[in-house]
């Protein structure tokens, strides 16, 4: 089986600098490969190795989806080959731009049997980007996937983990699926596979070579959140006259 | 100011009347499509002027119905339509969103009308460091939100339903079975009181001492995304904040948690927040209302048998 898994570079959240006029800066924060995107290269890698197939990434992004470091780092997880579109337009696109673009992306792609996402995107995680590829690609596209099984004949059987049941399904490939964070615990790659890593292929397509798309949904600012004012009436020791003073507070509160 | 028109839709019979009742205070119409039986409809149309049911036929899953959805939003053409932000809530909506060349939000904290046609949607971003604002480019937007978005409230009478007649195509998908959730149901949403279980408390097996305080103050238990994602003490229903779940209990009691943004985005909206922690310097103490530095393991039982 050969499987597409898509992934997007986003800033580390820890490096987020909250400014005094509650804006963010992002300058400082180092990049990732988003978290829940390794779950979907992990699965891949699984199915393409226990078949004999071939594993392909792909991203979409501003000039970080290039960054070498970031290459280096999806490459030593199991894939084969890599793809990333490079476009301005793309950094801080909306989820229904990125599906399109990603559309686009997978339509140039051949040979393939399988596109996995991740649950979301580690930054604006609207776990929209794999169903709306799906739909966009007229494929059958699931979301919340806990496990993959291979039942040749291509069809794959998936588990999807619902609120309150978990669904089990045949589904034909094609097909786009999203999977959830528990569906494994993804390798830590070891310095050899980071070191082979680097010889392995990136295909950079660059604006023009998709098209453009204007975004759906427009934002309008991105402050910290505006906190609730408390008390912070912190008593300081746990012998019985302290814990006592505290109960009290406490007490009042919950009549 | 109201929008001009919101459709609500849910395959989830009682996510439909919140919807609907949530939607009633934002719009001057709202339409309500159910997926589901006469009866559904009939319950649906005590909290909604207007009604389409799409019937469900057995055995057809909830996605085989995506275009007949599809079909009634065009014609209904809203500037919202407001869905559950569930599993599948967000599984059909973003294949409806496609579609229609639609925009869409998910994990919607509030909907603010501008202007009958316009409307600005909130949802935590880069794990609960900002809250983002977004605009829908065009018409319509989908805005997906959480339970306990609204509370139910029925209309003082009924209001009207109608079927919509749907052929269903063929499916490349069959849903062969279902496997019993391994984890309980929990709606920590609902909850008046919570305690919240945190790194702080050291091992798997002081959880019980907590579990007999929350028991003892009427409350629900609930942990931070390492609690449940790292350690697994407890079931990932169960974190508060960023991608978990996000809550307004009355009061909320943390054990053992630090205070990092990503818990307390999903505690912010407590009326009272007490914090019972042994570092002095945790951040907990500047985000709380009530706190004591000290050992757990002597607060704890001791606030079980005072409280």
């Amino acid at each position: 089986m050969n499987v597409i898994a898509c992934y997007k570079i986003v800033p580390d959240e820890q490096d987020i600098v909250v400014n005094g006029d509650r804006t963010l800066s992002l300058d400082k924060a180092a990049l990732k490969v988003g978290q829940y995107d390794l779950n979907a290269v992990e699965a891949g890698a699984q199915l393409a190795e226990a078949s004999g197939g071939k594993l392909t990434v792909l991203s979409a992004g501003g000039a970080e989806a290039e960054n070498s470091k970031m290459k280096k780092s999806i490459l030593s997880r199991g894939p084969q080959e890599n793809f990333v579109y490079v476009s301005p337009a793309m950094a801080g696109a909306d989820a229904g731009v990125t599906a399109k673009v990603l559309c686009e992306a997978v339509k140039k792609m051949e040979g393939w049997d399988l596109v996995l996402c991740g649950e979301g995107s580690s930054d604006l995680y609207s776990q929209q980007v794999g169903i709306q590829l799906g739909e966009r690609l007229g494929l059958p596209t699931l979301n919340a996937v806990s496990k993959i099984t291979d039942a040749g004949d291509g069809k794959v059987i998936v588990e999807r983990s619902l609120e309150d049941e978990v669904e089990v399904i045949e589904v034909v490939l094609p097909a786009v699926l999203s999977v959830t964070s528990d569906i494994n615990i993804t390798r830590v790659p070891t310095m050899k596979e980071i070191l082979a890593a680097g010889k392995k292929p990136t295909t950079v397509w660059k604006e023009g070579e998709i098209p453009a798309f204007a975004p759906l949904m427009e934002t309008v600012s991105v402050l910290a959140p505006q906190e609730t004012e408390r008390k912070c009436v912190v008593v300081e020791g746990d012998d019985g006259d302290k814990i006592a003073q505290f109960c009290q507070l406490i007490k009042a509160e919950l009549q | 100011m109201n929008l001009r028109k919101i459709v609500v839709y849910s395959e989830d019979r009682k996510a439909v009347c919140e919807l609907a009742s949530g939607a009633a205070g934002l719009a001057d119409q709202v339409t309500a499509v159910v997926l589901g039986t006469e009866e559904d409809a009939r319950e649906a149309a005590r909290y909604c002027a207007q009604v389409v049911l799409v019937p469900k036929q057995e055995g057809k899953m909830a996605e085989e119905y995506v275009p007949a959805v599809e079909k009634i939003i065009r014609e209904e053409d809203p500037v919202l339509v407001l869905m559950a932000s569930t599993r599948r809530g967000k599984c059909a909506a973003g294949q409806l969103a496609a579609r229609l060349d639609a925009g869409i939000v998910t994990e919607v904290s509030a909907v603010e009308p501008v202007s009958g046609d316009e409307v600005v949607l909130k949802k935590m971003v880069y794990g609960g460091a900002a809250v983002a604002s977004l605009k829908a480019a065009k018409r319509p937007a989908f805005a997906l939100v959480g339970a306990g978005f609204c509370e139910a409230a029925q209309l003082s009478r009924p209001g009207s339903v109608r079927m919509e007649e749907v052929s269903l195509g063929e499916s490349r998908m069959t849903r062969t079975g279902v496997l019993p959730k391994t984890e309980e149901r929990v709606n920590l949403t609902a909850a008046k009181r919570i305690v919240g279980v945190g790194r702080g408390v050291g091992a798997e097996e002081k959880i019980a001492a907590l579990e007999e305080l929350a028991e003892k103050i009427g409350a629900e238990m609930a942990c931070s995304r390492p609690i449940a994602e790292g350690e697994k003490w407890m079931p990932k229903n169960r974190y508060l904040g960023v991608s978990g779940v996000v809550v307004k209990p009355d009061v909320y009691v943390a054990c053992g948690i630090s205070g990092q943004v990503q818990h307390m985005v999903g505690v912010n909206e407590a009326r009272v927040i007490v914090a019972v922690n042994k570092d002095k310097n945790a951040p907990i103490f500047k985000h709380c209302d009530y706190g004591i530095v000290g050992d757990l393991n002597k607060v704890i039982p001791a606030l079980t048998e005072l409280l």
